[in-house]
């Protein structure tokens, strides 16, 4: 083919070329027959769970975790305890943080006044570096997550409520706190609470954990690109601790930026599971027989922040006129697609001790909302700057039906859309006048939950309820639960009628999910142990 | 161009008129009709917060055309400017400009807009004058280049020779021989502007809740496509098509009814 019309071979064609060729076609054709067997021989390999998520994590060191998509990493370690599981929807199921069961601690005792912990662990586990999971280990690694921001979780927003680790012998770990605290053991349970390898962590330097797993839970972490992917691979030296391992051998985790590539990767069965998928995107899925919409309650509150100290808005008629005013059925139904339960009060319907009676929705009522806003003697139109999550979609749905709402009842609403970075910086440095906010705690429980949101001089909104912080108190130092109820009980009575926040609605998750997968279980933590595939 | 320039007017005949005969708000929201499809009461259809999708339209175009206009004259009035003190000044005051001018031009237009709107706060009216001032040096320098061809034009010496006084030169004899050359550069401009400002709201730098600029709507009606929402991003896109792509057809007519040797073959031909 490289010869002219006379049969003579052009000049600069490199005669030889034919010759060059053949080994290559031959390396070719072998990486083709290797492939294919390789292929053959992967198709009896286990499947690969592939997840997408829309909600990749800022850091993957326990120590510094701040967000709940960050809590994805506590798969590669193992903690003291764990929780149980209860029933959910279509078959699955999903944590129950109530439930606080064994896991590396394998018993604990307390002292009558809850102010010292004492765990036993299960012997036997061992790091990848060979370093065994011992009380040193806890030790190194709760010290070092109190040195960094997991310290607030490790406290149970406490602060500085863990004074002493002791570790009297290697199967033992003794925790000394200021304050009694029943709720320890739930604690141990999250992920900032994992143990982490200290022959591992103290060979490199304190940034290394931010992109590498020191563990020795169920799974190993394979590989991690941030913000692209994180491979979990199943580890078999805590199968073989454990007496099982987790329900997938591997599962990768491909992050995405984009909500309309995670819907086309679900609609085509390229993932078996999809996290964070907006709730425009997901209920474009309904009716679709090729995946299933799994709806779960989370303890997370889409809320407007507002200013309690500051004027207008440290008048309590003015707060309860824009609670009046918020349209909560059509946001409800048309930013969050019917996936939002309505309530007002400190608890959010997900916790313990939350009594749906103390805490009905608010009732829109623009006639009332104006006449609250005359009887405040506020001077209108109030200028009030709201500060959203920029290329947040909800939020920005929201703010718009929000400065329609309000405008009603004098309230002018201009809204600044910060970037992501800046955005958490803005809400907890106070630098904001209002703002939007999806939130919800680490865990679950009440006591920590109003710990950040609700105590005096400790909260981003300045809310102030002298008669609340010491019920608060009180029910978190106790562990009896007919007690509780009471204190609880008076904190959303002394809560609502100051409406010291707008709650628009607890969101639910939707995950969607491909009918290979057999078993799920929710996690807002993303816990993936009881995954697995067909 | 008639028909360039007809489209123009007819976009902002009805933009500038629409509250008179279209009634529906473009802020309105009416969370029970979300993202309704184009119908009767919706021709553009409803977006997700459930407003008109045509009334929104119809406020960008107003937002739109009012910012090419808007850039073009003042980038036009400030660049011009310069550039005839660039021509007309001593030397170090031409070579202060243009060095001045170089430093702006080594940025990309759009890249400077950018910043400039970031440093001052995002918002439309940032975004204009960041498109304002990325675009002066482009009047500046080629109004530069026309003055410094005309200050040496016989007639031009002449009327020095005769001692009509200086700003009579420039505003008799000067002047109107740059003013094709600006106009054919606004007609330019128009165009830029309104793709820029479209960009910078895509990027959400432009305009901000609520506003209805035809950027921010495309990029608002982007995450809606995929789901079978196309109205709420498609119709701002059209409008966007449409108008750039008419004023830069104009622009390209301007540049010929400026240039006299095409005006000299078309009466030859």
């Amino acid at each position: 083919m490289f010869r002219t019309d006379d049969g003579a071979t052009p000049r600069g064609v490199n005669a030889h070329l034919p010759g060059r060729l053949l080994p290559l076609a031959a390396a070719l054709l072998t990486a083709i027959a290797v492939a294919g067997c390789g292929g053959s021989s992967t198709s009896s390999a286990p499947p690969v769970l592939n997840v997408i998520s829309t909600r990749p994590p800022t850091t993957i060191d326990p120590a510094r975790l701040t967000d709940v998509p960050d809590d994805i990493i506590g798969n590669a370690y193992i903690q003291m305890t764990q929780f149980g599981s209860r029933p959910g929807p279509d078959g699955t199921t999903q944590i129950d943080q109530t439930k606080v069961l064994p896991y590396l601690a394998k018993s604990w005792t307390s002292a009558d006044d809850f102010k010292t912990w004492t765990f036993t662990l299960k012997p036997g586990l061992r790091f990848a570096s060979g370093t065994p999971v011992d009380s040193a280990a806890v030790k190194f690694s709760y010290e070092r997550a109190l040195r960094f921001i997991s310290a607030y979780v490790i406290n149970d927003g406490l602060t500085g409520n863990v004074t002493q680790i002791d570790t009297p012998d290697a199967n033992t770990v003794v925790i000394h706190l200021r304050q009694g605290n029943p709720q320890m053991p739930n604690v141990l349970a999250t992920a900032p609470s994992s143990i982490v390898d200290p022959s591992v962590t103290q060979a490199q330097s304190d940034d290394y954990l931010s992109g590498h797993a020191a563990g020795s839970g169920p799974f190993r972490l394979a590989q991690y690109l941030p913000n692209q992917l994180m491979v979990l691979k199943k580890n078999p030296a805590f199968a073989k601790w454990n007496g099982s391992g987790p329900g997938a051998d591997e599962i990768r985790v491909q992050y995405v930026q984009s909500d309309a590539t995670a819907l086309l990767k679900a609609r085509s069965g390229q993932a078996d599971v999809v996290i964070g998928l907006s709730n425009q995107a997901a209920s474009s899925l309904k009716g679709n027989s090729a995946v299933r919409l799994l709806v779960n309650d989370t303890s997370e509150t889409e809320q407007v922040l507002l200013p309690w100290a500051k004027p207008p808005f440290n008048s309590q008629q003015v707060r309860q006129a824009m609670a009046e005013a918020v349209p909560y059925d059509a946001i409800v139904s048309s930013v969050a697609k019917g996936w939002g339960r309505l309530f007002y009060g400190p608890l959010n319907p997900t916790m313990q001790y939350f009594d749906a009676s103390l805490e009905p929705p608010v009732e829109t009522n623009v006639a009332h909302a104006q006449q609250l806003m005359k009887q405040a003697g506020v001077k209108t139109p109030v200028a009030v700057t709201l500060t959203i999550n920029a290329g947040n979609p909800i939020h920005q749905q929201i703010a718009t039906l929000l400065q329609s709402a309000w405008k009603q009842i004098g309230v002018q609403l201009s809204v600044h859309e910060v970037p992501p970075a800046q955005y958490s910086d803005a809400i907890f440095g106070q630098k904001v006048q209002a703002a939007l906010r999806l939130d919800g705690p680490a865990y679950d429980e009440p006591g920590y939950f109003l710990g950040y949101d609700m105590v005096c001089r400790q909260n981003p909104n300045n809310i102030c309820i002298p008669g609340a912080d010491k019920a608060l108190a009180e029910a978190r130092a106790s562990s009896d639960t007919a007690a509780n109820t009471a204190r609880y009980a008076q904190i959303q009575k002394l809560w609502r009628p100051l409406y010291p926040k707008i709650f628009l609605y607890s969101a639910q998750n939707v995950t969607v999910l491909s009918k290979a997968v057999d078993k799920w279980q929710y996690d807002l933590a993303q816990s993936m142990s009881a995954w697995s595939k067909k | 161009m008639l028909v360039a320039v007809g489209i123009l007017v007819a976009f902002a005949v009805l933009a500038f008129s629409a509250p008179l005969w279209y009634g529906i708000s473009p802020l309105a929201t009416d969370p029970a009709h979300v993202l309704g499809a184009p119908s009767f009461a919706h021709p553009m259809g409803t977006d997700d917060v459930g407003r008109d999708v045509f009334a929104r339209f119809l406020a960008g175009a107003r937002i739109s055309l009012a910012v090419g206009l808007g850039v073009a004259v003042c980038a036009g009035v400030v660049g011009a400017g310069l550039g005839v003190l660039g021509g007309l000044g001593s030397g170090w005051v031409d070579t202060a400009l243009s060095r001045l001018l170089d430093m702006v031009l080594a940025f990309p237009p759009l890249i400077l807009a950018m910043a400039i709107t970031v440093g001052l706060g995002v918002g439309l009216i940032t975004a204009c004058l960041g498109i304002v001032l990325s675009t002066i040096p482009y009047y500046a320098r080629i109004t530069r280049s026309d003055v410094l061809r005309v200050r040496s034009a016989g007639y031009v010496e002449a009327a020095v020779a005769l001692g009509v006084p200086p700003r009579r030169v420039i505003r008799r004899h000067i002047v109107p021989h740059v003013v094709p050359t600006i106009l054919v550069q606004a007609a330019t401009t128009f165009s830029f502007a309104i793709l820029s400002v479209a960009g910078l709201g895509f990027i959400g730098l432009g305009a901000q809740i609520p506003t209805p600029e035809w950027g921010t709507m495309v990029t608002e009606g982007s995450s809606l496509f995929i789901s079978g929402h196309w109205w709420v991003s498609t119709f701002p896109g059209i409008g966007l098509l449409i108008a750039t792509a008419a004023a830069a057809v104009a622009a390209d007519r301007v540049r010929v009814l400026a240039d006299p040797h095409a005006t000299v073959r078309t009466t030859l031909a």
